[in-house]
């Protein structure tokens, strides 16, 4: 599958079937999210695999945004580095790491749809009871959780906005001379 | 299901409620998710009585338009009518089922 197709086909899936992912497949997601670009290469990432059915609830029971039973969990973590003042429990925060952690995201979702296996990024739930249920360091924080599973049933792509409107060259609001996509 | 069973259900059905009330409290802070988080509270209010078999046919009705309802943040008018369709819907059987029944 090209990564073109992936892109296309991919959907948040928040309805799974039944069906254990192999742990092969598992160690390929992960891997994918190893290998994601970070600002300076700081990959200020930890992957926490969840795959056992009764943590798979607690984390759901405080998740809003958790929809369906999936098979898996990637709760994906930022890992902040002792700083200059963390004897007082000070880690220095770098926005950065939120878009290295959407990249990272990224490449699980897209390797996970040439793989059949559907996702969903979720950011609405409880980041401090989440780091209490995994038993998660201070300077450890689950920010990003991707559910695994395989879809029941097909999925729509919701509205996307033309291209158009997106698009601007060499400056804010001079247009692009796009051809309209469907 | 003995009654203490379904006591006991009933008790664990709460607090998982209750868990999702107090994480959507904390993201509704920052987040535009009031509505929708409202609605699921009102669906898995509805599941929780079907699995103590204590639903109608009424509730199960409602949650199906709960459930069409939620995701409509994208069409608010849309999103607003169907609610207001419910609202009523709510409002007739209380006077219809419960005021009447005292």
């Amino acid at each position: 599958m090209s990564v073109s197709d992936a892109i296309k086909a991919r959907r948040s899936v928040r309805q799974f079937a039944d069906g254990e992912i192999s742990k092969e497949n598992i160690l390929k997601l992960l891997d994918a999210g190893r290998l994601a670009p970070s600002g300076g290469n700081r990959q200020p990432w930890r992957f926490i695999l969840v795959n056992e059915a009764e943590n798979i609830e607690a984390i759901k029971l405080m998740s809003p945004g958790l929809y369906g039973v999936p098979s898996a969990l990637i709760v994906i973590c930022s890992f902040r580095e002792k700083g200059k003042d963390s004897e007082n429990g000070i880690y220095p925060i770098d926005p950065v790491m939120y878009m290295d952690i959407g990249m990272a995201a990224e490449n699980i979702m897209l390797l996970a749809v040439e793989l059949g296996i559907a996702t969903c990024a979720v950011r609405s739930f409880s980041q401090k009871a989440v780091q209490s249920l995994l038993e998660l360091p201070e300077n450890v924080s689950p920010e990003l959780i991707i559910t695994l599973g395989y879809k029941a049933g097909e999925v729509k792509m919701p509205s996307k906005k033309p291209l158009e409107d997106l698009v601007y060259s060499e400056r804010w609001g001079r247009t692009y001379d796009l051809p309209r996509f469907p | 299901m003995t009654c203490q069973d379904s006591l006991k259900a009933l008790k664990k059905g709460v607090f998982k409620i209750l868990c999702f009330i107090v994480t959507s409290a904390r993201g509704c802070v920052v987040d535009s998710y009031g509505p929708l988080r409202l609605l699921e509270t009102g669906n898995k209010l509805i599941e929780l009585l079907e699995a103590l078999d204590l639903s109608d046919e009424f509730l199960s009705k409602q949650r199906d338009k709960l459930n069409a309802v939620k995701f409509g943040s994208s069409d608010p008018e849309g999103m607003m009518r169907g609610l207001d369709d419910i609202c009523t819907e709510f409002a007739k059987e209380w006077r219809g089922k419960y005021q009447k029944a005292g």
